[in-house]
Order: structure tokens, then sequence, then C-alpha cells
């Protein structure tokens, strides 16, 4: 009775730490700044770059809001894949962009920062099917999204936190 | 007597008013320059050239041949001044406009019409460049220096 | 006393300004293969040959799909601060150059403008960086779609420094120029992306330029013949070679060929800038080859010799006389 008990309790134990293990690998991945799901959805109008992407939220409202801050900061630091007839697009920054400028990062992207000006989203309403799906921590919604990404190169180059491609000529 | 006498009289009259007769002109006999006319020509083989092109080097030949005083008045006389091109090479350069360019010796004989035979010979390198074909040969012929040509 | 000689100080180093690299001019032309297929094309006699080639006015006059993406692509360019040299509009200029050039004489002995056939040969549309695009609107039973092909070409060094190629999403809707204005857009920012990495590799190891050293015929001297420089006795090719080694970024150049006659130089790396009277002045070719110039006009070599400029990244130094 003894040995069954410690063995069923060591074997809990060790479960319990292999389901601890991904948990927290999982919790690092959602956590991650560099965690950014889109998808291209075609060649935008002049200047601007169409995406899917999708945010993470305890509410759909907070995904929603987590899903423009993360199509912006994907444009600037991962760069749009190619998709829909679209080529790809280059980062405007390097991947290690937003630790390089953290000050003016953490302005921009802070709630209701610069950022918003430069995303429009072309879904109407909530999404609904398999753009929103309910998570045990909350909720993964994927919005489409215009981003303008001229503008928005424009504003980092004149913050001087991008060069310019003609800079020192 | 008075027959000797009007005789000697006459002979008098007529070797002072008697007009000299020449075989040739009152030149001196050496000065051949003075008979010679010379006519420029184009010969057949360089008939494809461009017009413009013919005309330019018909002209230089002309200055040349009227620098000397041996403009022929007639179209036929019986020495005529024919060029000869060696183009040494040409190119057309793959550019925006194309460029035309004639790198070439120019010859110019001096021959009798008739036949063939070339009596004086002179060369030139010449180079010229052009957006046309026509404007790379008169660049080149606009080179040909009609005051060394002919001695 | 000390605030005005403060003032003064501060006058004099505002005075040394920050000088600015010669910006690359840049220029699209359509691609042969663009020009052959649509029957833009005049044929040459060329040294005995019949040769084919592009006749770019008659494709700029021909071909409006080609005048909305030179539009739209210069538009695209301009904003990032590139704005592009119009082949259309070099063509007429260099048009009217040509005439008011004959036309022109001087008052006082009505001189005409002397101009050798090389100044003849080097008026045409010139560029630094050649955006090469090629497209095809093509269909797939009711859809269209568009092959697109960019390439940007170094015009001095030859080689391919961007490049954007794709094929676009067929349409039965879309018109071809609605198709061909999306696969601007869509490969644009990949192509700029590239040339820009091209430019920061330009500012981090030099400009990348193409030298030749040639021989006049009467020069009465080759390159191997030898001197005596510094202690060391070698072949002027060699004594070229450790200028280059000297005077170059890092020491990078490529020796691609060396005979009696004839250096080639490629991949030679040049500093953008140099110092001139404690001033930062842009560098090009003409001005780093006239060191070389004058380092073969002192002893031990004494060789007269003449700069010919191709063009900001190429340029020959003939040796021999002016």
């Amino acid at each position: 009775m003894r040995k069954s008990l410690f063995t069923i309790i060591v074997l809990l134990l060790v479960t319990a730490n292999s389901f601890g293990q991904t948990r927290k690998e999982r919790k690092a991945m959602y956590d991650s700044q560099y965690n950014y799901e889109l998808a291209c959805l075609g060649v935008g109008n002049d200047g601007t770059k169409l995406l899917k992407v999708w945010g993470y939220g305890k509410k759909v409202d907070n995904a929603i809001y987590d899903a423009k801050r993360t199509a912006v900061a994907a444009v600037i630091f991962r760069g749009v894949p190619a998709g829909n007839g679209a080529a790809p697009t280059p980062s405007i920054l390097p991947v290690d962009g937003y630790e390089q400028h953290l000050d003016f990062f953490d302005e921009f992207f802070k709630d209701g920062g610069m950022y918003l000006s430069f995303v429009n989203l072309t879904t109407d309403g909530t999404p609904g099917g398999s753009d929103n799906i309910k998570m045990s921590h909350g909720y993964k919604v994927a919005v489409a999204a215009s981003i303008n990404f001229n503008a928005l190169r424009k504003y980092l180059e004149d913050k001087g936190v991008v060069k310019r491609m003609d800079a020192g000529f | 007597m008075k027959k000797l006498l009007f005789g000697a009289i006459i002979l008098l009259i007529c070797s002072v008013y008697t007009p000299v007769i020449q075989g040739q002109n009152s030149m001196g006999a050496s000065d051949d320059f003075s008979r010679i006319a010379i006519a420029p020509t184009i010969p057949d083989a360089m008939k494809n050239m461009p017009k413009g092109a013919q005309d330019m080097l018909l002209g230089k030949m002309r200055q040349i041949i009227g620098l000397n005083g041996m403009s022929a008045l007639d179209n036929a006389p019986l020495f005529i001044m024919t060029p000869q091109l060696m183009v040494l090479s040409n190119d057309v350069t793959p550019t925006a406009p194309p460029i035309y360019t004639y790198n070439m010796e120019v010859v110019l004989n001096i021959a009798d019409r008739y036949t063939g035979n070339v009596y004086a010979t002179a060369s030139q390198q010449v180079k010229g460049a052009g957006r046309t074909e026509q404007l790379a040969y008169n660049n080149a012929f606009n080179e040909i220096n009609i005051m060394s040509t002919i001695n | 006393m000390n605030r005005i000689i403060f003032i003064l100080v501060l006058c004099l180093t505002t005075l040394v300004s920050w000088g600015q690299a010669k910006k690359p001019i840049i220029m699209i032309v359509p691609s042969d293969i663009f020009c052959v297929s649509h029957g833009y094309t005049t044929t040459v006699n060329a040294n005995g040959k019949d040769e084919v080639m592009p006749d770019y006015k008659k494709a700029m006059q021909g071909s409006d799909e080609l005048r909305m993406v030179i539009t739209k692509m210069g538009a695209i360019m301009s904003e990032r601060g590139f704005p592009l040299k119009d082949l259309e509009q070099t063509l007429k200029s260099i048009d009217t150059q040509s005439a008011e050039i004959s036309m022109m004489t001087s008052k006082s002995s009505s001189a005409a403008i002397k101009e050798t056939p090389i100044d003849v040969l080097k008026r045409t549309a010139k560029a630094d960086i050649i955006m090469d695009i090629d497209f095809n609107v093509k269909r797939q039973g009711p859809n269209n779609y568009i092959t697109f092909v960019l390439k940007g070409l170094d015009a001095y060094t030859n080689k391919q420094v961007a490049a954007a190629t794709g094929t676009g999403k067929p349409s039965s809707a879309a018109s071809a120029d609605l198709l061909l204005e999306e696969a601007v857009l869509s490969h644009m920012d990949a192509f700029n992306g590239q040339l820009t990495t091209f430019f920061n590799d330009m500012f981090t190891n030099g400009r990348e330029v193409t030298i030749a050293l040639r021989v006049w015929d009467n020069a009465g001297v080759d390159f191997e013949q030898s001197f005596d420089y510094k202690g060391t006795n070698d072949q002027l090719s060699f004594h070229i070679e450790n200028w280059f080694t000297e005077n170059t970024v890092n020491g990078r150049f490529s020796t691609i060929d060396a005979t009696g006659t004839m250096m080639k130089f490629e991949q030679v790396r040049i500093p953008m800038m140099f110092n001139l009277n404690g001033r930062d002045v842009a560098m090009d070719t003409r001005r780093y080859i006239n060191n070389l110039s004058k380092f073969l006009s002192g002893p031990p070599f004494n060789l007269d010799n003449k700069i010919y400029q191709r063009g900001l990244g190429e340029a020959w130094l003939i040796i021999g006389e002016k």
C-alpha cells in the first residue's frame, strides 16, 4: 500500500513537472514580443500593406488592440511575408530594433500610442468563426489590417530611428 | 633692183607683222598644272554610302582640287579624283541612343578616267562618331585636311 | 577677450562642414528582351555583321504600359530620395544638345565648338545604377497575370546589386494596367531594401569601382618595364599593384588582367570621402585615379599620363602622354 502510494506520488510529481515545463514554454511564447502571427492578404493600395494579424487578450476587445499593436510591430521588426500575389516586404528595422531604440518604442507602443495612427482595421465588427478562438487564458482573435507603410517609415526616418535610403549622399 | 628692194621690204614687213606660230600655249613648256583639269567622282562601289556622306566627300575632293586650281569646267575631263575607303573598324554602341563610329583610312587617287591608271595617291586616317551612319561618316570626312593631301 | 576667442573658435569649427558622398544616378531602362519581344528594335551593320539593337525611343513612344510602370516606379523612388533620370527626356535632351552644339559659334571669330569623336560617343543617356525592367502580361484561361523582372545593375562593375522578380496573382477582373501597378507596388519595397543594403555596404567598405590602365602606342614604356622604387626593383605593374594595396579600403581590389600594354582592376574599393583643405569631400573614381596619376608622374617613374573618366565608378589611365 505504502509502496503503491509512493509510486503514485512520484509519478504525479514527474508528470506535474513535465506539464509545468510545457506551460512555461507556452507562456514564454505567448509573452514574447517577437511572437508575431500574421499573413499577407494581397497587394495593398499605394503605400499600404494588407495583413491578417492575430492578437491575444483576456477579452475580444483586448485581443483586437493587441492585434493592432502586433501588426505595426511586425511590419517594423519582422517584415511582411509573401502571399496572395504580393511579394515579401522586408522589415524597416532589424529584429532587435526595439532594444536598440527602447525609449522611443516604449513610448510609441504604449496604450493609445502613436502606433495607432498607422493602422486601420478592415474587419467589420467582431471577428467570428476561426478568427475568434477562445483559449484557456483569453481569446486569440484575427483581424484584417491595413498598415500605412510609407507614412510609418517616413515617421521613423524623421525621428532618426531609421536611416533614409539616401542618407550619406 | 626695184624687184629685190620690194621683195626685201615685203620680207621686212612680214618678219615684223607675221604672228608667231607655236605648237603649244603661251606658257612655259614645263607648266602642266595649267593644262590639267580633274573632276571628283564617287565610284559605284561607294554608292551604298548615305547620300549626305557621299556629298560631303565629293565636296572635300572639290575643295582639294579647287585649292590647286585644277577644277574641271566640263563634266568629263580626262583625269578624275576617286576616293577609296578602308574601314579599319566600325562599331555601333549599345547605348541610348546608339552611336555609330568609323575608324577608316581615306585614300584619294588621281586616275585616268578611261584607262584607270592611277597617277597620284594620298591617304589620311580619319575617325568619326555620330547618332546616325551619315553623321558618323560626315564627322570622319570633316577631318580630311584639304591643305595636306596634294603637294 | 577669452569670450571673443571662444566665439571665433566656434565659428571656425562650424565652417568645417560634413561633406556628402556622390549620389548615384538611377535610371529605368527597358530590358533588351522587352524591346525585342515587343518589336522595339533597329538593325544595324557593325563590322560587317548585322546586329539587332533595342530602340529605346520607339519603346517609349510605343508602349503606354512601359510609361505607366516607369512613372509609378519613379514616384516610389523619388519618395525614397532618389528621383530617377528619365530615359525619354534624356534622349530628347541629347537631340537638342547635338543641334545646339552644331549651331553654336563664337561672336568674335565665328569659331565652332570643338568636338572630338569621343565627345560624341559620350553624349548618351548614362546612369550609375540601371533599373533593367521586363514584364509580360500573360493569360491563363480567362485570367490575366503579370510576370515581372526588375534588376538593379551597377553600370561600372556590371554587378546585379538588387533584384525583384515574381508572378502576380491571376485575375479575370483586373485590367493589365492594374495588374502592372500591383506588381510594381508589390516588388518595389523588397528591391529598395536590397538597394539600401548595397548603399550601406558602400559606406562601410568603400565604393566598388573599375579601373583600367592602358598605354599610348608611342609611349615608349609598358607595364613590364622595371623601376626601382623605395629600394624595390620590380616591374611597373607590381609597383602599381602595391599602390592599390596601400590606397584602397582594407587593401581590397582584384587584378583581372595584366599585360605589357593593359591592366584591369575590378572590385577596387575606394573611400567615399577624402579630405580637401580640412573639408570632407566626396570621392569619385576620377579623383581617386588622379592620385595614381600623380604617383606615376613623379620619380622614379616620370610617366606622363591621361585620365579618362567613364562615369562615377570607372576611369582609365593612359600612360605616355596627355
